[in-house]
């Protein structure tokens, strides 16, 4: 319970979720939960979802992000639906979503120029280094609270 | 295949500091707890962190100590001046909402070489949510805040709240804000979080409309740095380079949050104040008897609670989501006030905030 002026968190209500976390679930679960289970345990684990349901939730299919949008299958208004796709997005891939991410976006017509345009803003805003790179500006010089990371050169 | 943010760092690069629970606004979307209380840190407290934060500050090329509400200011100067005085070699920076700075606050952040970073949500009709104790509109308040700085040469950055984000309403925010001289903006999309329950579920087309928007505005008229845009954007640019593995840090910064009566918490500022039965009350130690180094050294080797969970919750992301080596995982705060728990994954923050975003500028370059 919160002690301070606001209302208890929602806590997860989906009973396998709830098995695993109490040491009680079936086998295998865990390895879900851990990305490292066989990829047909998530195939079991979403038997009841909607065809194609799962490949949204895991992000498995970029094409489908679209659909996903509109289908209203995942919109996130209705908490008990939040719980499922928590649960349903921990239960690994079948396929590489982050590989395809990426290779999505090296697809984008027109990032690229966009991007250039970005590194010539910043290269403008900062001034050029001796090795031509450019030079970021760091959120954290203003917002070190709110974002994790700096876009300082590493 | 992202190899970033495993484990806790053992030395931040910031701490923040609460100086006062009190602020003198009452935000309708605010998420802090005791905010009409006015508990404040003791110069003891201040020293206490300040032996940590000099050695660590010493051996960094930069090191933050940022003074966060409460309402920074409502501290009052020359308390706020006793609790900076302990710190050596660090920038100073308030998050504030304006509505206190008058010239001698100016000296002040002038003495002090504070970076300001204040909020303001927009026109006039955006920033409604922002209210005065009485009810009234803040607006007129920050707004003089903002014209006073200029005024006196201090520079500021800009923290923008969006809570019912869609198309239409980017354009008019970006042109609004670059107008009052920031160095840079930073819009965050209302999150459900500490004391505020409004629901933010917003409709997935609305958000990313709107971030295409942002991304075009800015792309039209770059005179100042747009965080979220710029940061999809270096994403974007490092995939494109194929390097994007090289943009997470390797480990958390773990943040640590000094409450005003000196206890600690890591990673989230937001779950200071709150207790839960299950998880306490969020906090790694107290400086008033444990030198910080040593809260944030025991929980970055050997992470327990809340925080091994939330590192369980990071990897549990890292192996499901596409977009961890965008995100680097659902923020703590954000899995708890969401979620209940540390251990989950896609929270609507991810959804509004970081995969929305980035849909958002594919969607701008896509024409």
């Amino acid at each position: 319970m919160l002690e301070a002026d606001g209302p208890e968190p929602d806590v997860r209500t989906d009973a396998r979720l709830g098995e695993v976390l109490a040491g009680s679930a079936p086998a295998g679960y865990a390895e879900v939960l851990t990305g490292s289970a066989p990829a047909s345990y998530a195939e079991v684990l979403t038997d009841s979802a909607p065809a194609g349901y799962a490949e949204v939730l895991t992000d498995s299919a970029p094409a489908s992000y679209a659909e996903w949008q509109h289908s209203g299958a995942a919109t996130p208004a209705q908490p008990p639906e939040n719980r499922q796709e928590g649960v349903l997005a921990d239960t690994g891939v079948d396929l590489d979503p982050q590989v395809e991410l990426l290779d999505r976006l090296r697809r984008t017509p027109g990032l690229a120029a966009l991007v250039d345009e970005a590194v010539a803003t910043w290269r403008a805003r900062e001034g050029t280094s001796d090795d031509g790179t450019p030079g970021w500006r760091a959120f954290s010089d203003a917002f070190p609270t709110f974002w994790e990371f700096s876009n300082r050169p590493r | 295949m992202y190899t970033g943010l495993r484990g806790l760092a053992s030395v931040p690069s910031y701490v923040i500091m609460q100086p006062t629970t009190l602020c003198n606004l009452d935000c309708v979307y605010c998420y802090l707890p005791h905010r009409a209380a006015n508990r404040r840190m003791t110069v003891e407290v201040a020293e206490a962190v300040a032996a940590t934060v000099n050695r660590w500050a010493a051996a960094a090329p930069r090191f933050s100590v940022v003074w966060h509400g409460g309402e920074p200011l409502a501290a009052g100067r020359d308390h706020l001046a006793a609790l900076m005085a302990p710190f050596r070699g660090v920038e100073h920076h308030i998050q504030t909402n304006a509505t206190l700075i008058d010239d001698a606050w100016c000296d002040f952040f002038l003495e002090h070489d504070v970076h300001i970073g204040l909020s303001i949500d927009g026109p006039r009709p955006a920033t409604v949510g922002r209210r005065l104790r009485s009810g009234g509109e803040a607006y007129d308040r920050i707004v003089a805040g903002i014209e006073t700085l200029r005024r006196r040469g201090v520079a500021f950055a800009i923290l923008a709240v969006v809570s019912d984000p869609g198309p239409g309403l980017a354009a008019p925010l970006y042109e609004f804000l670059a107008g009052l001289g920031p160095t840079i903006i930073a819009v965050n999309l209302e999150e459900q979080e500490g004391t505020n329950r409004r629901p933010n579920a917003y409709a997935p087309d609305r958000v990313r409309a709107f971030w295409a928007e942002l991304t075009a505005a800015w792309r039209r008229d770059p005179r100042v740095e747009v965080r979220e845009v710029e940061w999809a954007l270096r994403f974007a640019g490092a995939a494109l380079a194929g390097d994007a593995d090289d943009l997470l840090p390797r480990r958390h910064d773990p943040i640590p949050t000094i409450t005003y009566d000196g206890k600690v918490v890591l990673l989230s500022p937001e779950l200071a104040g709150f207790t839960s039965d299950r998880y306490g009350d969020f906090t790694a130690g107290s400086v008033r008897d444990t030198p910080l180094d040593e809260i944030v050294e025991r929980a970055a080797t050997h992470p327990t609670g809340w925080l091994a969970e939330y590192l369980a919750g990071v990897e549990a992301c890292r192996a499901s989501c596409a977009y961890f080596g965008f995100c680097g995982g659902a923020h703590a705060a954000n899995r708890y006030f969401e979620q209940g728990r540390f251990d989950t994954t896609r929270t609507r923050h991810c959804l509004n905030s970081r995969i929305a975003l980035l849909e958002g500028v594919l969607d701008h370059a896509r024409g």
